[in-house]
């Protein structure tokens, strides 16, 4: 009966009413959802690269290694022999490897030049591989298949010809124009740096700089075609490359034996070390998110005290109704605390609801435009805990006006003194 | 028989500098009904809160219903308040988003005691009083829809419902006009006659006394002079 009363109360004042559910459910939905998106780029970011177990390259920064590896950020410092690579594939405790050359660009977006293990191997969140979209891998020299969002970009299909330019920056002067590439194949969309990087063969890379001497080409553009076949190129370096053991445990041990290599100045790096350490550095972004959603909650409890304090004084005598129709003071309390309970829960609830809505309606632009991949998934305990911490909020926002009606109902007796 | 009311050597203060009601003795006998004639600002407010079981006095005695308040709990004063007391208010204080019927039933909702008590079904023990109390046609209207003159007849119908052993009526008739007024008594008066409640009536009008069988002067009563 008490919850009919408080029904009958709430709709009376329908307007702040909503209105408090409404900001209640807001800042649920926008606390949910900044976590949801903390977490969708804390794990797209880790999960950029899975089933790698060491990135192995040249002696240098540990994160430097794996920015320009799996994400193509920053420059190679040194690149590593080709022979060092071979040798080390062939370790028995080896799985696979996928070698990876870089220093070249198409329009700003990194050439990447590999072999066909990177398509049979690489893996990204969990257990996915490159797929292509349309065509096929590159094999021939002159090859080349696109990430998604390079495609995209310039509408770029296969068979179409495209030149690369040396270098890394966006306006290279110097075009590798005398080599031109064919596009064979356009890549699944991953929402990595895999759609932003341009896939050639590392035979082809060789090819780009044949003739090339201290970094300028030679004038003379004439190279034998006998020279660009495949089996002909011998291929001198590459930058780094992924590796997976054939048994985990192995890992740490091979580390060690990598940057003791003899030949070369290498190091090997646990990925998921690297990549931890990188998002702890950029975990200040994380945090101003968060401390924003908290102050919008802050304010939609603080809106729930309002409603119910400017309410107070038309329920003043509503509480000496009650007070002398027999209930007592507790009961008044606890009258009004059960209405901000009220509140807050079907702020919460709505809230929940919004957020998946959102989601569901933001997912794919998020995800195309920001690889930011969301999961639609279930509450996490963190998220339970966080809806936790709003009722507990929302029941002691309430108890300001129930301490504020008690007095008030000490003093009045029966009689309003408004 | 115990008297409904049984006030002796009471003294009550909010602030212990400011005393607000001292008085000697005050009864009232069980089916008694008792003018009080009480301008404002001469501790009426706070004497019904005392009979009520709202306030308890720091001194002497308070007995209601043959009940000492002084030494009854909290929670019991509130039990026997919600089941034996009615209330009425001068500004009528009807719950505005419930409708007359609702509102006569709201002790009822209130006070699970209350709802015990009465033997009928519900619906038909508030439809007896609205008869009684003209209110027959009006009972599915919302309380801000109603007249004055509804409006604290509804509020007299919530007092009365489930026969209460006393009635407290503070100042019910000051809102009302002279034809409204007369109303209202002439219907609580022939509730009285037919029920035998206690009924302590108070007014700042005294020309309504002499419907009742004793009246009583609260200032002349109380020591504490404003």
């Amino acid at each position: 009966m008490i919850v009919y009363l408080t029904w009958k109360s709430v709709q009376n004042r329908k307007l702040t009413s909503l209105l408090c559910v409404v900001s209640i459910a807001l800042s649920v939905a926008l606390l949910l959802g900044v976590e949801r998106m903390k977490n969708g780029a804390r794990n797209g970011f880790t999960n950029t690269i899975s089933q790698t177990d060491l990135i192995v390259g040249a002696k240098g920064g540990p994160l430097q290694l794996v920015l320009y590896t799996v994400f193509r950020i920053g420059a190679p410092t040194n690149n590593i022999r080709y022979s060092s690579y071979t040798e080390i594939k062939n370790f028995p405790e080896v799985d696979w490897t996928i070698p990876i050359s870089l220093g070249d660009a198409y329009r700003g977006y990194r050439v990447v030049g590999t072999d066909e293990n990177l398509f049979k191997h690489y893996r990204y969140r969990g257990d996915k591989g490159i797929e292509v979209l349309d065509g096929q891998i590159p094999k021939g020299v002159f090859d080349v298949v696109l990430g998604y969002e390079v495609a995209q970009k310039y509408q770029h299909k296969a068979s179409d010809s495209i030149i690369l330019s040396h270098g890394i920056s966006e306006r290279s002067i110097m075009e590798h124009s005398n080599t031109p590439f064919k596009v064979v194949g356009v890549l699944k969309p991953t929402a990595t740096p895999i759609d932003r990087s341009v896939f050639i063969t590392l035979e082809g890379m060789e090819a780009l700089h044949f003739g090339w001497e201290d970094g300028v080409p030679r004038k003379e553009k004439d190279i034998s075609p006998e020279k660009l076949k495949k089996e002909n190129i011998h291929i001198g370096q590459i930058t780094s490359f992924l590796l997976k053991t054939k048994n985990r445990i192995q890992t740490l041990k091979l580390q060690r034996r990598i940057d003791s290599f003899p030949k070369d100045p290498l190091m090997a790096v646990i990925p998921g070390v690297a990549l931890h350490e990188l998002w702890r550095t950029l975990s200040y972004v994380e945090n101003i998110l968060y401390l924003i959603s908290l102050c919008v909650l802050a304010v939609g409890l603080i809106s729930v005290i309002i409603s119910l304090y400017t309410s107070l004084n038309e329920r003043r005598r509503e509480i000496a109704i009650f007070r002398a129709l027999g209930s007592g003071i507790g009961k008044v309390v606890s009258l009004l605390l059960f209405e901000s309970t009220l509140i807050v829960l079907t702020g919460i609830f709505i809230g929940i609801i919004l957020l998946y809505l959102g989601l569901y309606f933001v997912r794919p632009f998020l995800e195309s435009n920001f690889s930011l991949f969301l999961p639609i998934q279930l509450l996490s305990p963190t998220e339970w805990l966080y809806l936790g911490g709003i009722l507990l909020g929302g029941i002691t926002a309430g108890l300001i006006p129930a301490i504020k009606a008690y007095r008030n109902s000490l003093q009045d007796g029966l009689t309003i003194q408004v | 028989m115990k008297p409904a009311i049984n006030i002796q050597n009471l003294s009550f203060h909010y602030e212990e500098a400011h005393p607000i009601l001292e008085l000697d003795t005050f009864e009232v006998k069980m089916g008694e009904k008792v003018f009080v004639y009480g301008p404002s600002g001469c501790g009426k407010s706070t004497l019904l809160g005392l009979i009520a079981g709202i306030f308890l006095p720091q001194q002497g005695t308070l007995e209601v219903l043959g009940l000492d308040f002084g030494s009854t709990s909290k929670g019991k004063r509130d039990e026997i308040r919600g089941k034996e007391i009615g209330y009425i208010f001068q500004t009528f204080n009807l719950i505005p988003y419930l409708n007359c019927l609702e509102n006569i039933l709201l002790p009822c909702i209130i006070t699970p005691q209350k709802k015990d008590k009465i033997t009928k079904p519900l619906e038909q023990e508030a439809a007896l009083l609205a008869d009684h109390l003209n209110l027959t046609d009006v009972m599915h209207k919302k309380a801000r829809q109603l007249s004055v003159g509804q409006q604290q007849r509804v509020a007299a119908a919530r007092a009365l419902i489930g026969s209460p052993q006393l009635v407290i009526a503070d100042e019910p008739t000051s809102s009302l006009d002279g034809k409204n007024t007369n109303e209202f008594l002439q219907l609580l008066l022939r509730e009285w006659e037919e029920k035998k409640f206690t009924l302590v009536f108070v007014s700042h009008d005294e020309r309504l006394a002499e419907e009742f069988n004793r009246s009583v002067s609260l200032p002349e009563m109380n020591r504490i002079r404003k």
